[in-house]
């Protein structure tokens, strides 16, 4: 058994009679520590099966099992502890809380998870240790980006799940905002999935998931994965 | 503090306005809640208060047959009895130095505090010459603190065969002197109701115009009521049901232990009293017609003796006469006979004349026809010559001219010729000797006439002395008779004086003895009913009675209950407001919040914790409100209508305080509700998914209205129009709710312009078609036809009708009405003074001891036509009626009855008031009525139209109310049209900013949005209109003042005027929204989060 076991998932939405499926029978499995990169173009599916992953939507039909716990069968009680305790979530449009600072963003996190990092010892970590009395407004993508993965970190997640995390940043700010990434991967250990459409840095990753119109296309194992220094695009 | 806690706080003060919008709504909404409420409960307090300042009585007690020391004792011995006081109050009238007089009530001040006037200026008098006045003392009778009064007092009232009877009753209450002093003004604690300046449509005879002094200057030994207040009766709060029966108990008490053997007792002093009397009557009687009789006989003795003087010399006068009248009977016989013979004397004299006459004439006749004939015959002579002569002539000439002729022919012509003369000489002759004759005829004929004329001369003469001696004579005889006649006549009148003078006498004295054995005869009478009356001697009965007879008292207790009737429909209305405001504002709310919620979601917040921010939002916005609308309630609503309660009471202080109750119930009401609002705002988006709350709201979809349908219409809209149309309906929430708030407005709006023009409409109703009348007047006691006098006859008044008015009071087991009684005699036609209909308009009619009552007493003492009522007039005497029906009124409260219904319950009918009409020789109706009530004998005297002038002064609490509820109204239509319209505007700034962008002017975009914004607006006005048409019509049920029945109508101007005032919050709502829609800056909005 997979740390996460993604069976069969479907993931349907209807509107009167015609129904789109954004993930027709997905299927894939990631390993404990592992750094997964999931491929493909925009409408994939990639998305939706980390938002299934992260336990941020319910799958129509299917079966998700994280580290032995079927996620597919939990309630919406369960899922929102599963939420606080398991997953830390990065997103694109990293999602700040505009009325906090880089600190109080990161202190939200840890007020929700008993056993937390230290919110100001996480920042330091991702290196914005000047930066953490300023409001999102006050900081540019890179540094937002960060303030959000100090967030999902905080939490000890056992998952780590980015959605297009560099996105939004340009190439330099990427490179640095991966190469911490990888780094909280082989360092601390923590399974990390990231969502990407630039194929270029599929060589960082432990293993590939290429998804197409909702399906897995591929999905191969990297045995030797660069880092990110050593990657060029 | 948490970080999620400072995000909390830092969302609430950005979004500043919408947290006020919250607060305001609130604010408005407890504030009405517990406002009006919390006023009346401090009138009440206020009231309870200044009575136990002023030591009110609790229980009062009167007898028919007064109060006396020993009753005072008796009630003072009872149990739990603070104090006992007996005092006086004595009716009496003023004189007001321009010859009329203003009907005053006197009382005595008891030593003891007990129903202590409150002053207010100057100070309590010292002297039992001087009085403290009350302020409507002063105003009318236009004195002033320092000036003195004189008292004329008032005839104790008598019943109509008091002169014939020993008066067996109790002497009134009298004063030492007359004369006062006034020291000061006060209020007096009985009666708080400031009356100035107000009319009174309760009864005519209201309270009086008030003075106290002390008792020592009544001199009286039976007090006229005695008051009582009670242990621990103070402490309680005299508007509550532990204060009521206490009183009750006591009352019982009183009943059970003291009444009855006072009564008693009282009722055999009374008697025994009028036994004295009743001796000290008679003996009085007695010595009267002792007196009297002595008197009597001596006037007829004298006047005996003067009679018979008086006939001698009568008779001596007639003898007189009588020999005159002899006389002069002989005279006239002997004139008669003189006469007699000398008309014969003359009568034969003038007939010889006659015949004299007679034949002279003949001569005469004789003379002239012999004459006559003489002449005829002279000139036929003559006639003859001349021919003779003209013969000659003629033969002459022929003789001369033709020749000659023979002589023969000549001589026998010239024969011829002397033949003829001598004849025609002869002829001549003849004549002259006739003439001869005649003339001795003549002559003789003269001498005779010179005779006949002496003769008749001397008849003449004759005649004449004679006659005029008999002239004399006669002329003497008519002096004589002339002169006995009127001896004769003087005679008859000394005659006729003597006659009647001895009847006169004859008869007044006669009469005089009648007079004496009548008065002998009624003594006699009246003592014995007197012993009789002494079986009927009233008994004593005791009325008891407490606060609630007292005016102010129960004014106080039904005006505050009426304006807590007003306040209760406010609250609710606000309250469903505030919610729905709260909804919509915390729905906006969480919607913006969207993405953060799903960032929270997806870090982990349970529902429960993300909820709390937009519930800590609500509580802290609403908890606020309270906090200030329970400020607002118990403190600033109070002291602002404090300002009419100073207009209608004389009240010195105003409390504020709180009631737990409705001070805590508001605002958990409204708390608990924008909780509600907030939680069941949050519960949408809590149940989606993190997902789907992170990626931004599909907009709605776009539908066809059913506008679009109707293609001919549809077709002509412009394509803004269009868009307008298709936005009206696509938020259907705000459309709703637009349309709610606003109609709710109207509805509200409405309310309040009824109210209004139900007022206005009063007048008309009640002083034209209700009492037609234009002048009542009220006589004083016993004064009735010197006020009947006043109508009779004048020139002012086109019609009049006397009829009874007393006042009267209907006695309900919680509370006692005062009201006016009309009694109508029983063939009179009331139509043209009072318009007596029921409820339904049906007119009434007053025959077979039919009882009507207007409806305003009936909802407020709760009654209606066919039950059974306690009324009782001011001389205590109780009667219980059947009600007929109720009979139409607005102002004031009457109960209607014919005359012999009234004898059937009460017994004594007397008029004393009159209903009148002008006729169109008076102008100025006020003038005319205020004119009246100076002169004697008039009480009280009211034209309709010094009360139509007047009416509005007292209407100050209903416009109160008027202007809150319109200000309240323009509130809560402000409030809505602006959370719904800042929602809106937020929701759809994507929309606006786009179309910004495209290129429209803020002209343009203004016009956008203000069109929905008026097209629902008037949408709401259209909805509005029947629901406030509604309401009004419950005015009538919501507002029950004691003297007013508020019949609800609605002028057309109303309707108007609330739409309008409607529209123009809209646009001002409108303008205000212009400014955020410039804010808008579209590049912001635009800003995409994919």
């Amino acid at each position: 058994m997979a740390y996460i076991e993604f069976e069969h998932i479907v993931k349907e939405y209807k509107t009167g009679e015609t129904s789109i499926r954004a993930l027709d029978d997905a299927d894939f499995q990631v390993e404990k520590g592992e750094l997964a990169v999931i491929l493909g173009a925009s409408g994939a599916g990639k998305t939706t099966a980390l938002n299934i992953l992260g336990g941020m939507d319910r799958a129509s039909s299917g079966r998700l099992v994280v580290d032995g716990e079927d996620i597919t069968s939990y309630n919406k009680k369960q899922l929102t502890t599963y939420r606080r305790s398991s997953i830390g979530f990065v997103f694109q449009f990293y999602n700040l809380v505009p009325n906090l600072t880089a600190l109080e963003n990161v202190e939200l996190a840890s007020q929700v998870c008993q056993d937390a990092f230290d919110p100001s010892a996480v920042l330091d970590k991702v290196g914005l240790s000047d930066r953490k009395n300023n409001f999102p407004a006050q900081l540019s993508g890179g540094e937002q980006q960060r303030v959000s993965i100090a967030r999902a970190l905080a939490k000890k997640p056992k998952l780590l799940l980015c959605d297009e995390p560099t996105g939004a940043l340009d190439y330099n700010t990427g490179r640095q905002i991966l190469q911490l990434l990888q780094d909280t991967c082989r360092i601390d250990g923590i399974t990390v999935i990231i969502i990407t459409h630039n194929s270029a840095i599929a060589p960082m990753a432990d293993r590939l998931i290429r998804f197409q119109s909702g399906k897995v296309r591929d999905m191969r194992l990297n045995p030797d994965p660069l880092p990110i220094s050593q990657i060029e695009w | 503090m948490k970080a999620y806690g400072k995000d909390i706080l830092r969302s609430i003060a950005k979004g500043r306005r919408r947290f006020f919008a919250i607060m305001l709504i609130t604010v408005l909404g407890v504030t009405m809640f517990s406002g009006l409420r919390a006023a009346c409960g401090d009138l009440r307090l206020s009231a309870d208060r200044f009575y136990d300042a002023q030591d009110l009585h609790d229980i009062e007690v009167m007898s028919t047959l007064g109060m006396t020391d020993k009753d005072i004792s008796a009630l003072a011995s009872l149990d739990g009895v603070k104090d006992c006081q007996g005092v006086f109050e004595l009716d009496t009238d003023l004189s007001d130095g321009k010859g009329g007089k203003v009907s005053i009530a006197i009382k005595s001040l008891s030593r003891s505090g007990i129903d202590r006037p409150y002053l207010t200026r100057g100070r309590m008098p010292k002297k039992n010459s001087e009085a403290v006045v009350t302020s409507r003392f002063l105003s009318d009778t236009g004195l002033s603190v320092g000036d003195s009064f004189t008292v004329v007092e008032k005839k104790k009232e008598k019943s109509s065969s008091s002169k014939d009877e020993i008066d067996l009753s109790e002497e009134g209450v009298k004063l030492k002197n007359k004369e006062f002093l006034i020291t000061g003004c006060a209020v007096d604690i009985c009666s708080i109701n400031n009356s100035q300046d107000s009319m009174t449509y309760r009864d005519m005879n209201t309270e009086n115009d008030t003075a106290f002094v002390w008792a020592e200057a009544f001199d009286s030994s039976v007090y006229t009521s005695a008051l009582m207040t009670l242990d621990g009766a103070g402490e309680l709060f005299c508007y509550s049901d532990d204060y009521k029966s206490k009183i009750l108990r006591f009352e019982d008490l009183i009943a059970e232990n003291v009444m009855e053997k006072r009564e008693k007792e009282r009722t055999q002093e009374v008697v025994d009293q009028a036994s004295d009397k009743i001796e000290d009557a008679q003996k009085k009687a007695d010595r009267k017609l002792g007196k009297a009789k002595t008197k009597l006989e001596d006037a007829q003795s004298k006047m005996e003796s003067e009679l018979k003087s008086s006939k001698d010399d009568l008779d001596a006068a007639k003898r007189k006469l009588d020999s005159g009248s002899a006389s002069l009977t002989k005279g006239e016989a002997d004139l008669k006979k003189a006469q007699a013979k000398a008309d014969k004397k003359f009568a034969d004299a003038r007939k010889k004349l006659k015949k004299a006459k007679k034949t002279l004439d003949k001569n005469e006749a004789a003379l002239k026809e012999g004459r006559k004939k003489l002449k005829e015959g002279k000139k036929k002579v003559d006639a003859s010559q001349k021919e003779l002569d003209e013969k000659k002539k003629k033969a002459m000439e022929s003789l001369g001219g033709a020749g000659t002729l023979p002589d023969a022919q000549i001589t026998q012509m010239q024969k011829k010729f002397e033949q003829a003369q001598g004849q025609i000489d002869k002829a001549y002759a003849q004549i002259k000797e006739k003439e001869k004759k005649l003339d001795e005829a003549a002559k003789k004929l003269a001498k005779g006439r010179r005779q006949y004329e002496a003769n008749k001369k001397k008849v003449d003469a004759e005649e004449k002395k004679a006659r005029a001696k008999l002239k004399a004579a006669k002329k003497e005889i008519e002096k004589n008779r002339a002169k006995l006649k009127s001896a004769r006549a003087k005679y008859e009148s000394g005659k006729k004086e003597y006659e009647s003078g001895a009847e006169k006498g004859h008869s007044e004295i006669e009469s005089a003895w009648d007079k004496y054995y009548d008065k002998e005869k009624e003594a006699k009478k009246k003592i014995a009913d007197a012993r009789e009356k002494l079986k009927d001697i009233e008994t004593a009965d005791w009325y008891i009675q407490d606060r609630i007879s007292l005016g102010g008292y129960s004014n106080v207790r039904s005006d505050a209950d009426s304006i807590e009737g007003i306040a209760a429909a406010f609250p609710v209305v606000f309250f469903i407001v505030a919610v729905l405001m709260s909804l919509t504002t915390v729905t906006r709310l969480v919607e913006e919040d969207r993405s953060l919620i799903g960032t929270y979601k997806a870090l982990g917040f349970t529902d429960r914790e993300i909820r709390r921010k937009y519930e800590i939002y609500a509580l802290l916005s609403a908890g606020l409100g309270c906090l200030i609308g329970t400020a607002g309630a118990f403190i600033v609503l109070p002291s602002i209508i404090f300002r009419i309660f100073h207009i209608m009471y004389l009240i010195p202080d105003y409390y504020l305080s709180f009631a737990p109750l409705y001070g805590l119930l508001g605002p958990c009401l409204f708390m608990g509700g924008i909780f509600l609002a907030a939680v069941l705002a949050c519960r949408g988006e809590l149940r989606e998914t993190p997902a789907v709350l992170m990626r931004p709201r599909a907009p709605k979809a776009g539908m066809r209205v059913l506008l679009e349908y109707i293609t001919p219409v549809w077709r002509r809209l412009s394509f803004l129009n269009k868009v307008t149309a298709r936005n009206i309906f696509r938020y259907k929430k705000r459309l709703f709710m637009t349309i709610a708030g606003i109609a709710g407005c109207m509805a509200l709006l409405m309310f309040g312009f009824s109210i209004r023009d139900s007022v206005n409409d009063l007048t008309p109703r009640q002083y034209e078609e209700t009492y037609r009348y234009d002048v009542m007047a009220a006589a004083l006691p016993d004064d009735g036809k010197k006020l009947f006098s006043y109508f009779k006859g004048n020139r002012d008044i086109k019609d009049f009708m006397k009829l009874q008015i007393s006042s009267a009071s209907i006695k309900g087991s919680d509370n006692v009405l005062s009201i006016q009684l009309m009694v109508v005699p029983d063939e009179a036609d009331l139509e043209k003074y009072i318009g007596l209909k029921n409820l339904k308009g049906k007119k009434l009619s007053l025959a077979d001891g039919r009882v009507y009552v207007t409806r305003n007493a009936g909802s407020l003492m709760n009654f209606q036509g066919g039950d059974t009522i306690k009324v009782q007039l001011a001389d205590l005497k109780l009667a219980k009626l059947k009600v007929t029906d109720m009979a139409e009124n607005f102002l004031g409260n009457n109960i209607y009855m014919s005359r012999s219904t009234f004898e059937k319950y009460f017994e004594k009918y007397e008029e004393n008031a009159v209903l009148a009409n002008f006729s169109e020789n008076v102008k100025d109706h006020e003038a005319w009525g205020k004119a009246l009530a100076k002169k004697d004998a008039v009480q009280t005297s009211v034209t309709t139209a010094e009360l139509t002038n007047s009416f509005s002064k007292s209407t100050a609490l209903i416009n109160m109310v008027v202007y809150i509820v319109i200000i309240m109204s323009a509130c809560l239509a402000f409030v809505v049209l602006f959370t719904l319209s800042t929602t809106n505007i937020s929701e759809r700034e994507r929309e606006l900013a786009t179309i910004k962008v495209l290129g429209f002017y803020d002209r343009e975009v203004h016009l956008y949005i203000n069109k929905e914004t008026l097209i629902l607006t008037l949408l709401g006005i259209v909805c509005g209109l029947p629901l406030g048409a509604a309401f009004a019509r419950m005015l009538a049920v919501m507002l029950t003042l004691p003297d007013i029945y508020l019949a609800s109508s609605l002028h057309p101007v109303s309707y108007a005027l609330s739409a309008g005032l409607s529209f123009l919050f809209a646009l001002l709502v409108n303008v205000i929204m212009d400014r955020t829609l410039d804010q808008i800056d579209p590049v912001e909005a635009l800003k995409s989060v994919e």
